[in-house]
Order: structure tokens, then sequence, then C-alpha cells
């Protein structure tokens, strides 16, 4: 399924080739997000908006998110989440979120400007 | 098809099944538990709990977006130490973790990959605790260390060791390729794709 792997300083770009024959592109990006400490050492909550202005949150591995300094009480923040998106028409970007959120899918369409393609490090994966 | 414990070593030798750390020993041997039964691999307790803390609020599921840090904010991590346990009291819930990481590679080129499934210990459940009652399912491509939801249904303590087989876990072979693809994507106009 993935014939090439780029890693173009911070965006990973993964070239995906079907058994089928489709073929297309999926690029790591990151989505801006609250950060808090989760339930689990090594975790965090993290929660951000969808394109239709509903929130989702879900757990994730620590590795997965970027923090910006500084945090503020009881280590809540902003942050950016490692994210892969799969498809970007318009303002409006399809994503799939390193795990299954809490209140919806772990398919999910946010605003464009939520993603950045340069993360606060290069990529940790 | 559920792979056997020779077939489930073998996927950790090709890499398509990781186990870290890996579940040892592979074969029965005097004086350690072989934590491979017929089909299935043991996993261990990690050491932190994570206890739901007692209060007058309600989880509302419909709180849109802050479900994740409401229930964080509400907890309260604890570790397990060595040779010291926790204590599960009747009726009592709590959230735990397997020490081992797992990871279900989607593998390139081929059309077959593999799920799990986390199962409760039999001889957990006599005691009246079952490890985990809901989403068994270990989808393909999952990587990190599996949630378990331990709750002690019984009328007796029952304690907690760090380390104790506390799951087991069946793996499962996946015929075709999960829609995981950027083009299965392609003009998707549902509700979760772009309109």
């Amino acid at each position: 399924m993935w014939v090439t792997w780029q890693d173009t300083g911070h965006v990973c770009r993964v070239t995906v080739a079907h058994p089928t024959g489709l073929e297309g592109i999926v690029m790591e990006s990151c989505l801006r997000c609250a950060v808090a400490p989760g339930q689990f050492t090594g975790e965090y909550a993290v929660s951000a908006t969808q394109s239709n202005g509903e929130g989702f949150s879900l757990f994730v591995d620590e590795k997965l998110v970027d923090r910006e300094q500084p945090q503020g009480a009881e280590g809540r923040g902003e942050g950016w989440l490692r994210v892969e998106v799969i498809d970007r028409r318009g303002d409006q970007a399809l994503i799939k979120l390193p795990a299954e959120p809490l209140e919806v899918g772990q398919f999910v369409t946010v605003k464009a400007n939520q993603l950045a393609s340069l993360c606060l490090q290069s990529s940790r994966r | 098809m559920i792979l056997c414990n020779t077939e489930i070593q073998k996927a950790i030798d090709e890499s398509r099944l990781i186990i870290r750390p890996e579940p040892l020993p592979r074969r029965p041997t005097e004086g350690k538990q072989c934590p491979y039964g017929t089909h299935s691999v043991d996993l261990a307790l990690a050491d932190e709990i994570s206890i739901p803390r007692q209060g007058t609020y309600v989880i509302d599921l419909t709180r849109q977006g802050s479900l994740a840090d409401f229930l964080a904010q509400n907890s309260t991590r604890v570790k397990i130490g060595a040779g010291q346990g926790y204590t599960l009291e009747p009726n009592q819930f709590i959230l735990a973790r397997t020490r081992e990481y797992v990871e279900l590679p989607i593998p390139p080129q081929v059309d077959t990959c593999l799920a799990a499934r986390i199962e409760g210990k039999s001889s957990r459940a006599r005691c009246g605790v079952p490890v985990h009652f809901t989403a068994p399912t270990i989808h393909p491509g999952f990587k990190g260390t599996l949630t378990l939801e331990i709750i002690n249904l019984g009328p007796n303590a029952f304690m907690l060791r760090l380390g104790m087989a506390i799951a087991q876990l069946i793996i499962e072979e996946v015929r075709g390729l999960p829609f995981e693809t950027a083009s299965q994507f392609q003009g998707q106009t549902t509700p979760e794709g772009l309109g």
C-alpha cells in the first residue's frame, strides 16, 4: 500500500498505492487543538472543532502532540495534534485522527485553516 | 480466522503483530508462567490506574468537544508499586492499561492484516471482576497500550497486582484492505466527508 515515504522536513508525504490500482496522497499535518493532561501518564486529552462548529475530544499519546509554551494552569494549553489529511477542498479538509474521539468517528471534517503543515517540532513518529 | 499460539508467535516474528515487551516464555518452561493459551496471549497490568472521582457532576455525552478533558479532570492517577498492589473494593470502577504496547500494522502490498480482541480471564471473572465490558475490538492499524475498564462486581475486595495477567488477546486475520486509503474518500459526500 505505502510505496514511498518522503520526509520533507516537517511534513511526511505518503504515496498510497492500492492493490486495485487506485492511488492517492495521504499527507501528515497538524491540527490546532486544546491540550490538557489525560487520564494516564504519557497521555493528553485534546479537543478541537469540526467545520460545522461542533467539538470533539480524544485521548492520545503525548508523542502525537506538540505543545505550545507556556502552559496554563493545571498543564492546560494549546498545541498541535498530528493527523492525516485524507482530502482537502476549498476551506475544508477531511482528516483521520490518530484515535477515535469520544463524541464522533475517527474521520472528521475541519476547516483547513486549523491545519498547519509545520508542527512545532519535526516529526517524531 | 483466529490465530493459534504458534501463528501468533510467527506473526510477531514477521512484525505483522507487535507486542512490546514480548510476552515470554514462548513455550511452557519450568518455574515460569507461559503467557500463551492455545489461541491467545496474556497481557499484564501496567503500573498506573485511573480512578474516576465521585462527585455531583453528570457525565453528559452531548457536551460537545470537551468530554476527554472532563473525564481526565475528574479522575485521579494512582501508581501501583511493585509488591504493593491496589485493592479494588466491591462496586469500584477504575481504568487501567496493559503493560504491553500493541501494534497491528496494515502491511504494504498484501490483502490481509490482523485485528485483535481483548478478552478477560475466567479466573478474574469468577471473582466478579471483568476487566473490560465493551469495545473489545482492536482494529487493524491500532498502536498503543490497551485501556481496560475494570469493575469489581463481587462481594469481596480484589487485589490488583502490578504485572499480573489481566487480560488475553485473541488475534484474527482480516481479509481485504480496510478503507484507509485516500482514494476511497474521493468524492465522498456523507456527513463526515466533504460535500
